[in-house]
């Protein structure tokens, strides 16, 4: 009898340990029932795609336990949330816990994305707002599902890209930079500076010899020493007039701020530097 | 002998030379040295004596059954010289002594001026060696010092021309300003018809007036100092060879009068205040102005022993200006030019990993 109950203690403690083991696996966690299982098993094939591919964590979480931010257009609750969300579950890939969590606040009704590693880098804030520009129609008619499936979509793609050209840090609350432009080095460039290699040699070969085998003409007669000029009329009549208007636009944000190729960075309660930000209520 | 003559030294009975370094006429055997003036007076005796001799029916010059080829009597060892239709001055080809030919040097053909050499043959060749290293992709491997040794130096024809005339021109051309008013640019373009007229004056055009000559050998080593000419004195060319013109008057200032014309337009329109000018200019001369002159270089001719080809060197034997096509080192230019290349390439793949 006894040996029975250990028997089945023991069976219990395994199953608990498989079925915890089996939530730290779990990437899509809807707290509010709000997706369907077939839309979470398309998101967790979308997210497992994306961590071997790419070797960077994401997660789908929605909930109403957020506390309500404290203005309408704020989003620091919800912000704050799924920062301690993502560091709590310890999500992350490397040693800077790269990752992404789409967080569908249904107490604000607000999406938002928070980024964490370099995947502050491959969000920037123009990116941010075309994940969100993506989520927005679907959210907007209550398809929550779609809309966390879209942002995987989404993703997928910006992650193939890379970082972007020109891409930068800042301190979303001071504006600041905090690290200087990311430059990698294209194909094209390459090509292009192969093309001004190979141009420059061959100039410079053909100068020399053209030069060494007087290609130019040797003839040369000094106007300026060896001539004079003497005017007994000299009249400038005028004809006609022309005048065009040219409107100086008033310029766009260069960087630094929303729709521009820099990542806003901001350190949570925990400590982590957290990019990302909220889309439009829905 | 008449038809050729030459300057014997008053002390020995050798020959004289005219020394570029002492701007004098120098025995080689004695030393003896005559100065330009004694010289000039020494030049004017000798064409006297050989035109009258040529008067007399004794010249020299005979005819050697070709239009190109004329035959001629060395007045020191009495050995026959022949020379093609140009040579004024040459040497004999037995006794190696100066020999100035008269006919081609006097009446018609006397020139109006001569810058006498400057620089001797030691000069040149040092200024050649110095030219060559500074070529920094010359195949200097068959520059000898006994090719060097080759150089000649020759006086050779040349026009030299100055003209005044009238010349007008008549444009439109533009000016353009742009100012900024709050966020506008306006730009106000205004257009204008320029009418001028005036007297144009050019000094010193110059044209060879020797056919064979090279256009781009003779055209590079110009300008000569034309401050430094003196009237023409055959013991100038003492020493010497020199060519007498092939090309006449008609021809060089037609040439000139052309080239002219095509500088009228930029000198009317200088400092007139507008831009995109476009429309004609004439210049027609009404005086013009044209010397016959001889203007010494040293020539240098030499035969790639591989490449069969070859290579003529002209120098300014004045100031040393040298003009002539050089034997490239490939291998050199290949070095160079790859290596800038690559660094042309290093530096914007690296400015396209850190700066665009």
């Amino acid at each position: 009898m006894v040996k029975k109950i250990r028997t089945l203690i023991l069976c219990a403690l395994c199953g608990l340990l498989l079925c915890s083991a089996a939530m730290a696996e779990t990437r899509v966690i809807d707290l509010c029932g709000i997706f369907t299982e077939k839309e979470i098993a398309q998101m967790e094939e979308k997210i497992a795609a994306i961590r071997e591919k790419f070797g960077m964590d994401c997660a789908v979480v929605t909930s109403d336990l957020v506390p309500e931010n404290l203005r309408y257009e704020t989003e620091e609750e919800t912000q704050a949330y799924a920062d301690a969300w993502y560091e709590d579950h310890d999500y992350g890939e490397g040693d800077d816990q790269a990752g992404l969590i789409y967080l569908i606040d249904m107490k604000n009704r607000l999406p938002y994305i928070g980024t964490a590693g370099v995947m502050i880098d491959y969000i920037s804030d123009r990116r941010l707002k075309d994940l969100m520009e993506t989520a927005d129609p679907y959210l907007q008619k209550g398809q929550f599902g779609a809309s966390a499936l879209a942002v995987l979509d989404k993703l997928s793609g910006i992650l193939a890209k890379g970082i972007e050209e020109g891409h930068f840090r800042y301190d979303s609350e001071t504006g600041k930079r905090l690290t200087g432009l990311y430059n990698k080095l294209t194909t094209g460039e390459i090509v292009l500076s192969s093309v001004a290699g190979v141009i420059t040699m061959l100039a410079l070969g053909f100068g020399i010899w053209a030069r060494y085998n007087l290609k130019r003409s040797t003839y040369h007669f000094n106007k300026e020493t060896q001539s004079s000029v003497s005017l007994s009329r000299d009249e400038k009549i005028f004809l006609r007039q022309h005048v065009t208007r040219t409107h100086i636009s008033s310029g766009g944000s260069r960087g630094g701020g929303h729709g521009g190729g820099g990542s806003g960075v901001h350190i949570s309660s925990g400590g982590m530097s957290h990019g990302g930000g909220g889309g439009r209520h829905f | 002998m008449a038809g050729t003559f030459q300057f014997k030294c008053p002390a020995c009975g050798g020959y004289l030379e005219f020394d570029p370094g002492k701007g004098k006429a120098v025995c080689p055997y004695c030393g003896t040295a005559i100065d330009e003036k004694e010289l000039e007076e020494e030049s004017r005796r000798r064409e006297a004596e050989a035109r009258q001799g040529e008067n007399s029916g004794s010249s020299g010059q005979g005819n050697t059954g070709s239009e190109s080829l004329k035959e001629y009597h060395c007045q020191m060892c009495g050995a026959e010289i022949v020379t093609d239709a140009t040579t004024a001055a040459t040497r004999c080809y037995f006794c190696h002594n100066p020999v100035v030919i008269t006919d081609r040097v006097s009446d018609a053909y006397q020139p109006d001026g001569i810058i006498p050499f400057r620089i001797d043959r030691e000069e040149a060749r040092r200024q050649f060696d110095a030219y060559l290293k500074k070529h920094h992709f010359t195949d200097r491997r068959f520059f000898t010092g006994a090719q060097l040794e080759d150089f000649s130096g020759v006086y050779y024809p040349y026009w030299i021309g100055s003209m005044v005339g009238d010349a007008s021109y008549s444009g439109e051309g533009k000016t353009v300003s742009s100012v900024t008013i709050r966020n506008e640019i306006v730009t106000t373009t205004q257009y204008y018809r320029l009418e001028r007229a005036g007297r144009i004056a050019y000094r010193n055009m110059i044209r060879k007036a020797l056919e064979k000559a090279d256009r781009q050998l003779s055209d590079g080593i110009h300008p000569y100092d034309q401050e430094e000419m003196k009237p023409f004195s055959s013991g100038y060319l003492s020493g010497f060879l020199a060519e007498k013109r092939d090309v006449e008057q008609i021809a060089a200032r037609e040439s000139m009068e052309r080239e002219a014309n095509g500088y009228a337009e930029r000198l009317l329109t200088e400092n007139s205040g507008l831009s995109g000018l476009k429309g004609q200019a004439s210049f027609t001369p009404d005086v013009v102005n044209l010397r016959y002159a001889l203007l010494p270089a040293w020539v240098l001719t030499w035969k790639h022993p591989i490449r069969k080809r070859v290579y003529y060197y002209m120098m300014n034997g004045q100031n040393g200006k040298i003009c002539g096509r050089i034997p490239l080192s490939w291998p050199k230019l290949a070095i160079v030019c790859g290596a800038v290349g690559a660094a042309v390439f290093g530096l914007l793949c690296a400015g396209g990993a850190y700066l665009w």
